[in-house]
C-alpha cells in the first residue's frame, strides 16, 4: 500500500515537470505531455557510374561504349564523347611512318564530329550504348603497312550542381 | 578521387584526372573500365584512349606473256619476238619495290623439238642484255607500268624446225 501511493506521487510530479534540459545537446526530440515528434528517415545514393571503351580498334569494326550503373542527381547527366586524336589538329587519321590515311566515325548515318556527344545517359535511365562505326578509307592507301592513331574518350557529368 | 581504371597503365598516362589505377592487380582486358563512384562531386572528366588500326597488305598484279613468239626475222638473220611484264595496283612497303627476274635452266637455248638442233638467244631491254636470274623489271608503289622485252637470237638458225625453251618468271617484293 505504501509502494503504490509513492509511486503515484511520484507520477504526478514527473507529469507536472517540463523537460527542459540539455535542448541543444540531445539529438532527440524533446516529448511534452500533449507534444508530437518526427523522425527523419534518409538514405544516401552516391552518386556513381562504370563506363566501358575498348582499348584497340581496326577500322572496318565496330566499336561498342556501354555506360552502366549510371546513377546521377535528377538534373545531371552522363555525356561520353572524343575530345582529341592522337594528330596535333585533332583530325581522324592514322599515320605509318609519314604515310597519314583519313578515316571516319560514324554512329547510324551520323558522321561524328570531335566533342559531340555520342552517348548520353540521364534521367531515369542506368545504363546506355552507343555504337560507332570505324570506316575504312574509301581511297585505298597506297603505300602497304599498319597504319595507327589514338582518339580520346571523354567522360563527364553535365549540369554539375 | 575515386575513379578505378582497371586497363594497361598506358591509360592512366592519358588521364587528366588523378586516377588510381590498379594496373599490376588487374587482368589484362581488351578494354578499358572507368568507374567514377563520387558521381557528380568529381569535377575532372575521365578520359581514355582507344589506339585505332589499318593494315594495309602488300598487293600486286604482275602479268607476264605466256609465250614469245620470234616471228620476226631480222637483218641480219636473227629472229626475234617481244613481250611485256606488266604491273597494276602495285600497293607495297614504302622503299620497297615488286622485282621481276628471269631465268632459264638451258641458259637461254632454244632446243629444235625433233631434233638435236639449237638455238641460243638472249634476252635484252633495250640495250641491256639480261643474264640468267638477273631482274628484268622491277616496279616501286602505285605504280602501273610495264617493261618490253625483246627475245632475239643471237644466230641465224642453221636449221629449220621448231625451237622452244621455257624461261620463268619469279616475282618478288624487296629492296
Amino acid at each position: 500500500m505504501k509502494k503504490s501511493v509513492f509511486a503515484a506521487a511520484l507520477a504526478v510530479v514527473m507529469a507536472s515537470a517540463s523537460v527542459t534540459a540539455f535542448a541543444t545537446e540531445n539529438p532527440n526530440h524533446q516529448l511534452t505531455r500533449t507534444g508530437t515528434a518526427d523522425t527523419a528517415v534518409t538514405y544516401d545514393v552516391d552518386p556513381g557510374y562504370t563506363v566501358t571503351i575498348p582499348k584497340s580498334i581496326t577500322l572496318g569494326e565496330t566499336l561498342e561504349v556501354k555506360a552502366e550503373n549510371v546513377t546521377l542527381y535528377s538534373y545531371e547527366s552522363l555525356v561520353v564523347s572524343i575530345s582529341a586524336t592522337s594528330e596535333e589538329d585533332n583530325s581522324f587519321k592514322l599515320r605509318n611512318g609519314l604515310r597519314s590515311l583519313t578515316y571516319t566515325i560514324t554512329k547510324g548515318e551520323d558522321v561524328v564530329d570531335l566533342n559531340s556527344a555520342l552517348l548520353t545517359v540521364g534521367g531515369n535511365a542506368s545504363s546506355g550504348t552507343a555504337e560507332l562505326k570505324f570506316n575504312e578509307p574509301e581511297t585505298a592507301p597506297t603505300v602497304a603497312g599498319t597504319y595507327t592513331g589514338t582518339v580520346t574518350f571523354n567522360v563527364r557529368i553535365n549540369g554539375m550542381a | 578521387m575515386k575513379k578505378i581504371i582497371s586497363a594497361a597503365a598506358a591509360i592512366a598516362l592519358a588521364c587528366g584526372a588523378s586516377i588510381t589505377a590498379f594496373a599490376t592487380d588487374a587482368p589484362v582486358l581488351d578494354k578499358t573500365v572507368i568507374k567514377n563512384v563520387q558521381g557528380s562531386t568529381d569535377p575532372d572528366p575521365a578520359q581514355a584512349n582507344t589506339t585505332v588500326q589499318f593494315s594495309c597488305d602488300p598487293k600486286y598484279t604482275v602479268t607476264i606473256p605466256k609465250t614469245i613468239d620470234l616471228s620476226t626475222e631480222n637483218t641480219d638473220g636473227t629472229f626475234s619476238g617481244t613481250g611485256s611484264v606488266e604491273a597494276e595496283d602495285v600497293c607495297i612497303g614504302a622503299d620497297q619495290k615488286v622485282n621481276v627476274k628471269i631465268s632459264s635452266t638451258s641458259g637461254f637455248t632454244l632446243s629444235e623439238t625433233g631434233s638435236s638442233a639449237t638455238l641460243a638467244y638472249e634476252v635484252k631491254n633495250g640495250t641491256t642484255v639480261f643474264a640468267n636470274n638477273d631482274t628484268v623489271a622491277s616496279f616501286t608503289n602505285c605504280e602501273s607500268d610495264s617493261t618490253e622485252l625483246t627475245f632475239v637470237t643471237k644466230t641465224a638458225p642453221q636449221y629449220s624446225g621448231s625451237y622452244t625453251d621455257t624461261v620463268v618468271f619469279v616475282i618478288s617484293v624487296g629492296a
